[in-house]
């Protein structure tokens, strides 16, 4: 999962430089990878406010680590999505004891229809809201694999389990989307009041 | 699994889960976050400049065990322990803390100090004291009474049930 672009320090120059105190390198290292954690977390975690707190994380838990990690064992962003991994984990168990309340669409337009604009938005937040209702270790996958697009060895790897898991965790979790998907939409107040009937 | 062993609504799932992607790489993250990160960068720099290097540091902790470890030693080779009528008759032991007995063993018994411990059972009957009740863990739970001059006065085995109420 190489990054670089020629020239560019590799992960493994940047890592020895920060162990050595290089501040710079850190940064380097932060501005080169904290958009793939950010996308990993956004898409675990129900907010953008819990997701940042994530990315955080990830590169404390990075900060204090430097001298443990193994550049030869795994390339920096599959460490930094294992890291992520967990720390989403966490977040998102947390999560679950809140009742998130309605969100409004309120996105930037992306096209000159701004019709097309809100029916893009609502499609995407009941994406979202699928999987978050998904088990965790379903979501994990569907996220490594259909958005960040990386190899099932990589997320075995990532998940420290065999491939044939991650296959069928992808296989369950793609038909359980597919069913939260296909079911009538709740609005979003009735899905609020069940849900908070059920805690009461 | 290939594409072609998809359902329907399963490749329908998937179109929706690009348009989330696509949706995914228009949000940024907050400028605010990098300079939190690095904040915590300089703040640990800061502290590993401030803090002794971690070599001195260990010889430290390292000098302390074993100044720890000799004083133990010392306590245990050096002063007798007095051996007991102070392990407590099964017949007393409800008597546990009512301290009346143990008046006699200072001019002044406030200035007695009581430490509870857990002592191996086979150190404890190599000083010819019976081991009465033995922890799981094969340790016997005592009190020791040190007197203001740090010397020890007295030790005794506790009950198991006794102790457990420390």
């Amino acid at each position: 999962m190489a990054l670089n672009f020629a020239g560019d320090p590799s992960d493994r120059d940047l890592i020895a430089r920060a162990l050595a105190g290089e501040r710079a390198a850190f940064a380097a290292i932060y501005q080169r990878h904290h958009a793939i954690v950010f996308r990993f977390a956004r898409a675990m975690c129900a907010s953008v406010a819990t997701a940042e707190d994530v990315v955080q994380e990830v590169f404390l838990v990075l900060m204090r680590n430097l001298a443990r990690y193994d550049a030869d064992r795994s390339d920096l962003p599959l460490y930094l999505y294992g890291v992520a991994r967990n720390v989403a984990r966490g977040a998102a168990r947390r999560d679950r004891r809140f009742v998130a309340l309605e969100t409004s669409i309120e996105e930037a337009p992306t096209t000159d229809d701004p019709l097309a604009d809100l029916g893009l938005a609502r499609r995407v937040a009941r994406v979202r809201k699928a999987i978050g209702l998904l088990p965790i270790r379903h979501r994990e996958v569907l996220i490594l694999c259909e958005l960040h697009e990386l190899s099932y060895e990589d997320v075995a790897r990532v998940l420290g389990v065999p491939i044939g898991t991650v296959r069928s965790r992808l296989h369950r979790a793609r038909r359980l989307l597919a069913e939260r998907l296909s079911r009538p939409e709740e609005t979003p107040s009735h899905a609020a009041h069940k849900r908070l009937g059920y805690l009461l | 699994m290939n594409s072609d062993d998809l359902r329907n609504d399963e490749r329908e799932a998937l179109a929706r889960l690009g348009e989330m992607a696509a949706d995914l790489q228009r949000e940024a993250v907050s400028a605010d976050l990098e300079r939190r990160v690095l904040a915590a960068w300089d703040a640990r720099a800061a502290t590993a400049a401030a803090s002794p290097p971690p070599a001195w540091g260990k010889w430290l902790w390292a000098s302390v065990g074993v100044g720890a470890a000799c004083s133990v030693v010392a306590f245990a080779v050096m002063r007798q322990p007095v051996p007991i009528a102070s392990v407590v008759p099964p017949a007393l032991r409800g008597e546990l803390g009512d301290d009346s007995d143990l008046r006699w063993l200072d001019a002044d018994p406030l200035s007695l100090q009581v430490v509870y411990a857990r002592v191996s059972s086979e150190a404890w009957e190599a000083h010819g004291l019976p081991a009465v009740d033995v922890d799981a863990d094969g340790s016997v739970p005592v009190e020791l009474v040190i007197g203001a001059d740090g010397s020890l006065r007295r030790v005794r085995a506790l009950p198991l049930l006794v102790h457990g109420e420390y």
